[in-house]
């Protein structure tokens, strides 16, 4: 027997929007129908595609879902192993590589093992996609018109941002692409007489002023759901880790003298006297 | 008046059994009863008295004498000697009152605290007519026959026995008059003492005189002894778990009279000592199965032959005895969906009373049962406690339902999540009663073939058997009280089990996880779904679910009886061993009965003809 908790999620003190991971996803809204690739990216290089196709809605009595998880984590974990820098491969593995969705349907992008620094691309193909070569950076749409685009580098209006912080502790929130910043605590979890269920998720906006609020006070493993008005990157970082009473405690026995060990105190007590009697 | 109001234990055998066993023997065993030359040997129809043998002596090619010389013609020198037979044609025993048989005046009437014996001797002389004796070889003055003293080959010649045309035969009634006592202590025996003889019509006196005599001196001498009952007092472990000591009941502090002879029986009166059972021996080859028995209705009416009775006391020591050899042990394991339990358990029996009823019943009640080991584990599914998973976009239709939830993480997805065990064995109060009322049953074994007599069946290894068993009435565990303190162990053995199985998390998140529970013992509770009552919850677990005190209860009356009798016999049983070539003498028991009433427990038995 063991806790089967997944120690990414306990381990991880840094969020950044770009590579949701552990307990933070982004969520993206495909408004066009169409055939769509997704990119994984690390240091602008391709490590990892998919196909995704976004239908007209309801088209079939089977409707297409309306959502798609996509955990890169998991879906690595599965794939067979390619080379270094081999992106593609068999059609039919192509074909098991595609996910589908209607159109206004959402992506739930994240990774449940831990994937370090990434990027997650996804864009519209006006005609099949020939096999792709290693990506450089952004692309730039043809001119007059812009396909739709999603890039997890840079989170706009259609996006949402979402985490929960379970690390109790002080976190620095920095939107990355406007500079703003915010401060995050959340509360040491109290163990009470009724199971504790974290509050409802906070929202916080991204604004061309900031983080709005830009103080957040969360409840110990309390989401917060970032929506945006500007392009934005978020970042969150443990800067103060709250570990608890029960470490302040030691830390405060151990600079006072040892407490001595609570006994009861007998109710009664009889001892045998040198003088021969006995002695209530 | 109750048979044991003076004594624990008091066994009683009736004329009229003794006088069956000794036909049994006499028909089973006639070498032991006839003599004679060997001539009869082959002849047995020359014999002054035919004898009455049991076919299977026959059958077998047992001896119907035993062969003794020929009474040698004196001043032979042995060359010459009589074929002779000498014959116990009857035997019998008469206890006081007197009503079997009549005494002659010189012994009779029989008087109080007697008993007599009567015994027909018949004997006789092969007599040769004088043509024969004519033509016989005289002896020479140096008391051979000259020329034939020696055989052909050269060795002495044989005794001769001259041929008889008839046997004269005569019989003798004797009569002895005894009492019997116990004696030789510490080991007493039951010893026959003799009062008075009688040979009928002998004359002259001064014979007569002569051969009581001589006879007094055999029954003294030879006869008694070997009749005495050894070891009255004797200390026997019983099937290894208590000694009996038992010595007679004292005279006249205890009884008037030990053994009394009254009442046409033999009566003895004993006192009986339970004590720590002898060393134990290794265990040798597991028994057989026990038969299956059916009760067996008695054939006839009137007294018993053979009686014993044990008093309400001995009853209840010999209780204690095996009370406090009963031990029992189990466990099993049972899984009820999101839990599963074990338990491990050792117990035995103390205290308790025992009332013996007039309803032919036992009553053993409140017993404790003390459990020497008690341990329950359980192994829970804790329902999984996850964080993240809020909702990020509602559905459209109904909105209360989530379209799109965060990423979310669980612990406790294993089944079980904890283990622990408790060790509640000191915090069980239970009680164990039953009502068993004792019961004889006959078994006729399957083995036996048909066709088969007693002897062969023994022979076999399959004879019938009786046997005395308990029957269980009821039997009662009375689980009273589970102690509170069961509760706190369960709530610290669960919360040891959950610090154990986060153990290897910071303690922020262990305490992340131990807020989102609530309390650990009120999470286990809703698993278990045991309310507030966790005590009448485990009593019903192990008890119904588990069947536990079934157990117990079938293992209580298995051991004081039920399936294995606390007695068991061959029938017929054996009362003398097999000789040689000779069979063993074999007295069948017709009926055996068993009864309880307040004061004591009855054995009664009847032997058959």
């Amino acid at each position: 027997m063991q806790v089967s908790f997944n120690r990414l999620f306990l381990e991880q003190t840094s969020f950044d929007s770009s590579a949701p991971s552990g307990l933070a996803a982004v969520l993206h809204t495909f408004a066009e129908a169409g055939q769509y690739m997704l990119k994984f990216l690390r240091d602008d290089i391709e490590f990892d595609r998919y196909a995704m196709t976004v239908l007209e809605e309801a088209p079939r009595p089977e409707a297409p879902p309306t959502h798609v998880r996509v955990d890169i984590g998991r879906l690595r974990e599965r794939a067979p192993k390619r080379q270094a820098g081999e992106v593609g491969g068999h059609p039919a593995e192509e074909q098991a590589r595609e996910f589908t969705i209607v159109a206004k349907g959402f992506a739930l992008f994240t990774s449940s093992r831990k994937e370090g620094s990434y990027a997650i691309l996804a864009e519209k193909m006006e005609k099949r996609a020939e096999p792709m070569r290693p990506e450089s950076g952004k692309q730039k749409a043809p001119a007059g018109s812009r396909p739709e685009r999603f890039d997890s580098r840079t989170l706009e209006a259609a996006d949402v941002f979402a985490v929960t912080l379970i690390r109790p502790g002080g976190y620095a929130l920095t939107n990355s692409l406007t500079g703003a910043r915010g401060k995050i605590t959340v509360a040491y979890p109290t163990i009470g007489k009724e199971p504790y269920r974290p509050p409802g998720p906070v929202t916080v906006h991204c604004t061309a002023k900031g983080f709005v609020p830009d103080t957040i006070d969360l409840q110990a493993a309390q989401g917060i759901i970032f929506r945006f008005a500007v392009p934005s990157r978020i970042q969150i970082d443990l800067v103060t880790p709250n570990d608890g009473p029960r470490k302040m405690l030691q830390l405060k026995t151990r600079r006072t003298a040892p407490v001595p060990e609570l006994r009861p105190r007998p109710i009664a007590r009889w001892r045998k006297t040198p003088d021969g009697g006995d002695a209530g | 008046m109750a048979l044991t109001a003076n004594c624990d234990i008091y066994a009683a055998v009736n004329e009229a059994g003794i006088n069956r066993v000794v036909r049994h023997a006499m028909r089973q065993r006639p070498s032991l009863f006839n003599y004679g030359s060997a001539t009869f040997l082959g002849h047995p129809e020359l014999l002054c008295r035919e004898i009455d043998a049991h076919p299977v002596v026959l059958a077998r090619g047992n001896p119907l004498i035993t062969v003794e010389p020929p009474i040698p013609v004196v001043g032979t020198n042995g060359m010459y000697a009589l074929d002779f037979c000498a014959q116990l044609g009857k035997a019998e025993v008469d206890f006081s009152s007197g009503n079997v048989f009549a005494l002659p005046p010189e012994l009779g009437p029989l008087g109080a605290q007697r008993l007599a014996l009567h015994a027909m001797f018949c004997a006789g002389l092969g007599c040769p007519p004088d043509d024969v004796v004519g033509k016989l070889p005289p002896v020479n003055d140096k008391g051979i026959i000259p020329g034939i003293e020696r055989t052909p080959a050269g060795l002495p010649r044989p005794t001769t026995v001259i041929p008889y045309q008839m046997m004269n035969c005569f019989c003798l009634d004797l009569f002895t008059v005894a009492g019997a006592t116990i004696t030789g202590a510490p080991n007493q025996h039951l010893l026959a003492k003799l009062f008075g003889l009688e040979l009928v019509d002998i004359k002259p006196d001064g014979l007569e005189n002569s051969i009581e005599c001589y006879a007094k001196l055999v029954l003294k001498l030879a006869v008694l002894p070997k009749l005495a009952v050894p070891a009255i007092k004797f200390a026997q472990g019983v099937t290894g778990l208590f000694t009996a000591t038992l010595t007679p009941s004292a005279v006249p502090a205890r009884v008037p009279n030990n053994p009394a002879l009254e009442d046409d029986e033999l009566k003895v009166f004993v006192d009986l000592a339970i004590g720590p059972p002898p060393a134990p021996v290794p265990p040798g080859p597991p028994a057989p199965p026990p038969l299956t028995g059916v009760v067996r209705p008695r054939a006839r009416a009137g007294g018993f032959d053979g009686t014993v009775a044990v008093s309400a006391k001995a009853v209840r020591a010999m209780f204690e005895a095996l009370r406090d050899h009963f031990t029992f042990t189990k466990s099993d394991s049972a899984s009820f969906g999101p839990f599963s339990i074990s338990y491990s358990v050792a117990a035995h029996l103390e205290g308790g009373t025992i009332e013996l009823r007039n309803d032919n019943t036992i009553r053993v009640q409140e017993m404790d049962v003390k459990w020497d080991t008690l341990r329950v584990c359980f192994g829970i599914d804790i329902p999984d406690i996850c964080v993240g998973g809020f909702c990020l976009l509602p559905k459209l239709w109904p909105p209360w339902e989530c379209a799109v939830e965060a990423p979310t993480t669980c612990a406790f997805t294993d089944n079980p999540d904890i283990a622990f065990c408790l060790d509640i064995g000191g915090f069980v109060t239970s009680e164990l009663s039953a009502t068993v009322s004792p019961v004889t049953k006959y078994a006729v074994n399957p083995g036996r073939m048909a066709g088969w007599n007693d002897w062969d069946a023994r022979d076999a290894g399959a004879p019938n058997k009786w046997q005395l068993l308990v029957d269980p009435v009821t039997v009662d565990l009375d689980v009273f009280d589970i102690a509170d303190m069961a509760g706190d162990l369960f709530e610290n053995a669960v919360d040891a089990a959950v610090d154990d199985l986060l153990g290897f998390l910071p303690d922020w998140a262990k305490d992340l996880i131990r807020s989102l529970m609530g309390p650990v013992v009120d999470v286990v509770r809703g698993v278990l779904d045991f309310g507030d009552d966790l005590e009448e919850w485990l009593s019903d677990k192990l008890g119904v679910s588990l069947g536990l005190f079934n157990f117990l209860i079938t293992a209580v009356a298995d051991y004081f009886a039920a399936q294995k009798p606390l007695v068991e016999f061959d029938d017929p049983v054996q009362f003398m061993p097999p000789e040689g070539t000779l069979i063993p003498v074999l007295i069948p028991v017709e009926y055996l009965g068993v009864g309880v009433d307040a004061d004591e427990m009855t054995i009664q038995a009847d032997l058959g003809a």
